[in-house]
């Protein structure tokens, strides 16, 4: 994904509630903020690997 | 600042011509300051002639070479043979150019925080209607794009693409490959430092960028990164991801709690008369145990539950979330309204918090304790302002819109505890804590030293003095009942700062002090001149009043009434308009009151009025 379509909050955030829930645990946010930004990483680096 | 333009030509036409813009500019007074104002030659020609008694031809010859000469001021414009003069109020006029960058259609179909899109349905229905009609949808690319409907738009990149060499042979041999079965060589690509776009625009208009790593990322960004995803949790309108504090769940695997065990939870807080922990109220209550697997969410949706419910309140803090509801006893009694102690405690909000000039706080949160010297105030309703001092030892609130956080205040050479209400500043409004009235009269007298300290629970703290041999004093004491201050015999047995001690050999006069009502205690310099009034030593005339005072007196004398610090005195006595400081002693002031009118001189006065009117 090009990061100029990347919307900061709510880009992929289906799969951060994925993650959330198979852990069935809360979490501090903090942590949350961190897989977030893990997850649109491997989204945009993706892409770049691509082309 | 002089919005006149500035005039050329000799002095009869500057003089001409500055007429003329005044007489525009007062024909156009109520228009927009940039609005065009024109007069026609032919008007100002007759005013002129008429004014002057001159021959018009004359006068118009005048005033054109006067305005022809101010060209930058007074624009010219011909119609219809009639020469028209242009200005605006703020000199030449200049038309305003027409923005069109914002307007209403772009936005409409391109918003700024658009919802997400996983099917075009969720913003065009899909289904066919009962009469099928064909009518026009207009869907905007920015919509066609995210539903992946119309391909994205690529910017034309100059070195965006990998470039593919296709060798020279190839294109030669390509049509003879089937029958010679010459091996293919394949397309060499050439790598090329890929440009593509990694920068991530967060809301606040940060940008990060993505091939840093994570770790470096929250390094540099921390806190925005955590804040602005805060924020897009909250505007998100599924909710998919809910907070409580620092913590998160998603909203589908939260528990729901029915009206009846909301209603035990209330029940029990009120039997037990004080905020409960979370984790008491699930024990009692709920019967969960901490090692059960489902414990930790079951303690989230607890606390996220009763944060949506009016009936209860959030009073702790960060590790120690406790629960309020109606109708627990209030903390500290009604002495004061707290409103009017938000407005005492303003003074803090204005900078006037000097708290820190003999302490650091970083000192204050690394050692976790805190000294203070008691003021009567504070001794005699039980509170303490809430201080920078104090906001380095005590937690912060743990919700965006939390008011209020339970402390417990242990006293470890008397075993006993305190509730404590800790109330944060809102807006121009301070903070204060405030229930240990009881400790203070029980063990301690104004001036006393005392020592706040952390414990390993972040909402229990100690509150300790250091103790010395039996005194006793005449001190001053407010007799309630009669609402009046007076000196009494009073035995204490805490080390005290002598300058503080209010005593009736130093602070005698402050048996006159009016004990004012609380609303008229906000206002610092009402109750600075009625201290001065009373604490000061009179230096005039019965006919001339005048007091003289010193500093350190004045700010003992003030916090018996209102707390204050020595900056919001200082600030007081600068500012105020019947202050006069001591020129050859430092730290020493006078007061002259205002010369008051008389009931007699007033009646004389409305009499003279009435008088007046009649005739």
């Amino acid at each position: 994904m090009d990061a100029k379509n990347v919307i900061f909050g709510e880009t992929a955030l289906e799969k951060l509630v994925q993650l959330l829930r198979a852990g069935g645990q809360p979490r501090d946010i903090v942590w949350l903020t961190e897989k977030y930004l893990e997850i649109l990483r491997e989204l945009v680096l993706a892409e770049e690997q691509r082309s | 600042m002089s919005d006149k333009p500035t005039f050329s030509g000799n002095a009869d036409q500057r003089a001409l011509a500055e007429q003329i813009f005044r007489i525009m500019r007062t024909q156009g007074a109520l228009f927009a300051t940039d609005a065009p104002i024109r007069q026609t030659l032919g008007n100002l020609v007759d005013y002129f002639a008429a004014q002057r008694k001159a021959d018009p031809a004359q006068v118009q010859q005048e005033i054109d070479t006067a305005l022809r000469k101010n060209h930058s001021v007074f624009t010219r414009e011909e119609h219809d043979g009639d020469v028209i003069y242009v200005i605006s109020r703020l000199g030449a006029y200049r038309p305003r150019p027409v923005d069109q960058t914002h307007m209403f259609k772009h936005r409409l179909y391109e918003p700024d925080n658009p919802l997400p899109v996983d099917d075009i349905s969720v913003v065009v229905t899909t289904t066919r209607p009962a009469l099928t009609t064909v009518e026009p949808v207009f869907i905007s690319d920015y919509w066609q794009q995210q539903a992946g409907v119309a391909p994205t738009t690529i910017e034309p990149a100059d070195e965006t693409e990998a470039v593919v060499a296709e060798p020279a042979e190839q294109a030669a041999v390509a049509e003879t490959v089937e029958e010679t079965a010459v091996p293919v060589v394949a397309p060499v690509v050439v790598p090329v430092p890929s440009q593509i776009n990694t920068l991530v625009t967060l809301p606040n208009g940060v940008q990060i960028d993505l091939r840093r790593s994570v770790e470096d990322l929250m390094g540099q960004y921390g806190p925005t990164l955590v804040a602005q995803f805060r924020a897009a949790l909250e505007n998100d309108p599924l909710r998919r991801i809910v907070t409580f504090g620092n913590d998160v769940f998603p909203e589908a695997a939260v528990a729901n709690f029915g009206k009846n065990d909301l209603r035990r939870i209330r029940d029990y807080l009120i039997e037990t008369g004080e905020p409960l922990l979370d984790t008491q109220i699930i024990a009692d209550i709920f019967y969960h145990n901490p090692r059960q697997g489902d414990y930790e969410p079951f303690r989230f949706a607890l606390n996220y539950r009763l944060n949506r419910e009016k009936d209860f309140e959030f009073v702790g803090v960060a590790g120690a979330r406790l629960w309020s509801t109606k109708g627990l006893p209030a903390i500290g009694g009604k002495r004061i309204k707290a409103s009017e102690m938000g407005q005492i405690a303003g003074y803090l909000e204005e900078d006037f918090d000097d708290s820190l000039a003999d302490q650091n706080a970083e000192s204050i949160r690394q050692d976790g304790t805190l000294s203070h010297l008691l003021t009567f105030f504070e001794w005699e309703y039980g509170v303490l302002p809430f201080t920078k001092a104090l906001g380095a030892l005590l937690p912060a609130p743990l919700l965006p819109d939390q008011r209020t956080a339970m402390l417990r205040f242990e006293s470890p050479q008397h075993y006993t505890s305190a509730l404590v209400e800790l109330r944060y500043p809102t807006g121009n409004r301070g903070g204060w804590l405030q229930g240990l009235e009881e400790f203070f009269h029980e063990r301690l007298v104004p001036g006393a030293q005392i020592t706040l300290a952390r414990t390993e629970e972040p909402h229990i703290f100690t509150l300790t003095y250091e103790e010395q041999a039996e005194a006793e004093e005449r001190l001053l004491v407010l007799d309630e009942k009669k609402n009046k201050f007076a000196f009494a015999n009073v035995t204490y047995y805490c080390l005290v700062d002598n300058d503080m001690l209010l005593n009736q050999q130093h602070y005698g006069r402050l048996r006159n002090l009016k004990s004012l009502p609380m609303n008229e205690r906000r206002k610092g310099d009402v109750v600075l001149e009625h201290v001065f009034e009373t604490v000061g030593e009179p230096v005039g005339t019965r006919s001339e009043p005048r007091y003289y005072a010193a500093a350190d007196d004045l700010y003992v004398a003030l916090n018996v009434l209102r707390p204050a610090s020595r900056s919001y005195l200082e600030h007081l006595l600068e500012q105020g308009e019947f202050f006069q400081p001591d020129e050859t002693t430092p730290g020493a002031w006078y007061y002259t009151p205002p010369p008051e009118i008389s009931e007699d001189e007033d009646e004389d006065l409305v009499e003279e009025e009435y008088e007046d009117d009649e005739e």
